[in-house]
């Protein structure tokens, strides 16, 4: 078979619907149909790790404390996570995805990316291998999953959502520019909270209005990542899907407008690095242990400051907290500083198993009150 | 003048072995690696340090002329090790060259001038005590697994804490040792002759030192003690050991023993469970050991899952008062807590899956373990 010089890729993204509930309501027929929460107690300071389809119609959502769960849905059935159980499912669902591909990408324990422009069943139509691998995942899981089917991973991850649940979405590459243009800028990928904010603040609000854009202008703005705003705003995503492991770290740098030295100035950008990471462990329900500061200073040499903790680092505060004392360990050699960075590393899931940490580690609680002994 | 003397295998080896964990130091000055060895009237005195700790040990010799030199402490130690029983002559060249003849070997050894060696601390004759080994002994060997490693951000916990407290009218001796996820307590009653002995609100001892004592413990029967601000020293006839103290605040360890609540007992058999554990944790993931208990009034069921192996599990009886309850684990923590235990049955105080557990047992006087269970 002789392949065209420029080779439109084909690329699908998998989506499981509401896989931990999913799972629940499949082994447990009692929860059939029922508004159905997966995470922590309503009573504990525990948020929704994933709910049924038939809770998200009174708002819930993943990541909500389930205290405020129960108020938008009194008679929901609260069950405790069983990522074993989940992680078993997830390796079927995974061992499918291998039969017609090895470029697999999972991102999650229900999510992934597969490139089928070469595959094990000799298919040119992604579409008809997409629609094979839900059938697949049905007879052998009994669960449901949706699919976006495009030629590259932005395209393909935000088609997925477009049919949920149980649906297939796909975007041709001659339409890929006219669907960018339409998308709200929030859906855009390494679009968090934060970016969105300035984004918007720069009038930004769908893909066509950031079609306006120069290069130099968003590289003005956005750092490196003024590029990847640029390219996906044209419908193009060169990003491979990279076979392998989940993430392991997550992380910010920014390029700066100039070079500073400024320490004010170097704490208000960390600030909001922190923040920007902070955000995306909240999203991606994860939780680090290692802190990484980057430095790139004006001369180009770069250098690198990590904490390793066995209090887990989980928000912006806990990560700005820790960053002076990396700040502290860097030497400027009166060098000014063009580039930083920060991110998260040991990534587990806050749903995981995690060993509990005597009440002196926690912050602030270096002296347990004599209130705490009557319980 | 330039050293030159006459040593006994075996005493060189057994001095050069005890001094091997102080001067392996990674990433330390060159010098540190090195032992420096010089004349005495009274034989031939070995001395190594990584700064936090100093050893020095006193062996017999047969000196032919007054002298010191260091040489790399690891190589001189592999030497000897391997060498015959033939007594040893080491003789000091130009450029603190060193040679080295036993039996037909013979060797050429780099070494650096005596005089660059850091001075060995100097201390007071008077403060001394005398004391029995064990006592500290066990005082160790009950808390030295629990100590945080170097890494700990809370830099208090990388040490041991050393106190003399009053205790219902009498005087207790304390370590304990804490890694942000357990604690471990040990006392015992403080023998009159440590009456002297005043260990501040903070003495704390890093680990390395505590394990350094615990070897010199290992090899005397008796020492000689002194407790100063900011150092201990132990001593007997032949050796001298300076172990740093680290200042710093360290957790109140009684207040959270204070917080448990210990209505809610399990009484089970120390060394059965202990074999349950070791079985069940062949099945454990390997980063965090993690197992679950199941307790009901008359037994407990042990259980573990490993993604890529399976699952394990173990029933066990036991007696128990409380409401039947399922709490995770590191399995190790477990472990290392029974294997230091002693008595037949030891009583586990626990209260909810996320509250701190509580070890001790009836024949097992002084000791407390606390350890925090997992979130499943």
């Amino acid at each position: 078979m002789t392949k065209p010089a420029s080779r439109q890729r084909k690329i699908i993204h998998i989506d499981m619907d509401a896989f931990f509930a999913s799972v629940e309501q499949r082994d447990n027929p009692q929860y059939r149909g029922k508004p159905l929460i997966v995470g922590g107690s309503p009573r504990s300071r525990g948020v929704v790790a994933a709910c049924s389809y038939e809770a998200r119609v009174f708002g819930i959502h993943s990541a909500m404390p389930s205290a405020h769960a129960v108020r938008c849905c009194p008679q929901a059935l609260f069950v405790r996570p069983r990522i074993d159980r989940y992680r078993e499912v997830s390796q079927e669902i995974m061992g499918i995805f291998h039969n017609i591909t090895n470029l697999v990408e999972p991102l999650s324990l229900d999510e992934a990316f597969l490139d089928v422009t070469e595959n094990s069943w000799g298919e040119c139509s992604a579409t008809r291998l997409a629609e094979i691998i839900r059938k697949e995942i049905y007879t052998a899981t009994g669960l449901t999953a949706s699919a976006g089917v495009s030629c590259n991973k932005f395209i393909a991850k935000v088609a997925s959502d477009i049919n949920k649940p149980d649906g297939l979405t796909l975007i041709p590459p001659e339409q890929a520019e006219a669907f960018v243009a339409s998308l709200p800028i929030g859906k855009f990928y390494g679009v968090g909270k934060a970016t969105k904010k300035k984004m918007l603040a720069l009038g930004i609000k769908t893909g066509a209005s950031l079609r306006q854009w120069t290069l130099p202008d968003l590289t003005f703005h956005f750092g490196k990542s003024g590029q990847f705003f640029y390219n996906i705003s044209r419908g193009l995503d060169e990003r491979p899907v990279q076979p392998g492991q989940m993430r392991k770290s997550t992380g910010r740098e920014t390029t700066l407008s100039e070079d500073i030295d400024d320490i004010l100035e170097i704490q208000t950008i960390l600030k909001e690095l922190a923040r920007e990471v902070g955000e995306s462990l909240c999203t991606l329900h994860e939780r680090g242990f290692t802190l990484t500061l980057k430095v790139r200073f004006q001369d180009f040499t770069t250098i690198t400051r990590s904490h390793t903790s066995q209090i887990p680092i989980t928000s912006d505060f806990d990560i700005y907290t820790l960053l002076p004392n990396l700040l502290t360990q860097v030497e400027f050699y009166g060098k000014k500083i063009r580039l930083l960075g920060v991110s998260v590393g040991k990534l587990t899931r806050n749903d995981e198993p995690h060993q509990l940490l005597l009440p002196f580690m926690k912050k602030g609680y270096l002296e347990i009150t004599s209130s705490e002994k009557k319980i | 003048m330039a050293l030159k003397c006459i040593i006994e295998r075996d005493h060189f080896y057994e001095g050069l072995n005890s001094l091997q964990n102080i001067t392996s130091k990674k990433g330390t000055l060159a010098i540190l690696l090195n032992v420096l060895i010089e004349t005495s009237n009274d034989g031939l005195v070995l001395t190594g340090t990584d700064m936090e700790i100093a050893l020095r040990i006193i062996i017999p010799a047969k000196i032919l002329e007054e002298g010191a030199i260091t040489i790399p402490a690891k190589k001189i130690f592999e030497i000897v090790r391997e060498s015959g029983p033939d007594s040893i002559t080491i003789e000091e060249k130009e450029n603190s060259w060193v040679h080295i003849l036993t039996g037909q070997s013979s060797y050429n050894l780099a070494g650096m001038p005596g005089s660059d060696f850091p001075q060995f601390p100097e201390y007071d004759e008077d403060n001394f005590i005398s004391i029995e080994s064990y006592i500290f002994q066990e005082l160790i060997e009950k808390t030295i697994y629990s100590i945080a490693g170097e890494q700990e951000s809370v830099y208090t916990l990388t040490s041991v804490l050393l106190r003399k407290e009053v205790v219902n009218d009498t005087t207790k001796l304390k370590m304990i040792s804490s890694d942000g996820h357990r604690l471990t307590v040990m006392e015992k009653d403080l023998p009159e002759t440590l009456e002297k002995l005043q260990p501040g609100e903070t003495t704390l001892i890093p680990k390395r030192g505590v394990q350094e004592w615990k070897k010199f413990c290992d090899d005397h029967d008796n020492f000689e003690i002194a407790l100063e601000d900011k150092r201990i020293i132990l001593k007997d006839d032949n050796a001298t050991m300076i172990i740093r103290l680290k200042d710093g605040e360290f957790p109140n360890y009684k207040a959270i023993i204070d917080a448990v609540n210990q209505t809610y007992c399990m009484k089970i058999r120390r060394q059965p469970f202990l074999e349950s554990l070791k079985r069940i944790n062949l099945f454990t993931e390997d980063l965090f050991h993690t197992i679950s208990f199941e307790l009901e009034s008359d037994h407990m069921v042990l259980s573990s899952q490993n993604v890529e192996l399976g699952n394990a599990r173990d029933e066990m009886s036991v007696e128990y008062n409380g409401q039947p309850l399922k709490l995770g684990f590191n399995c190790r923590y477990f472990i290392e807590t029974l294997q230091v235990m002693e008595g037949e049955t030891v009583n586990v105080y626990v209260n909810s899956d996320a509250s701190p557990c509580l070890l001790n047992s009836d024949e097992d006087q002084g000791f407390i373990s606390i350890i925090m269970p997992m979130h499943l």
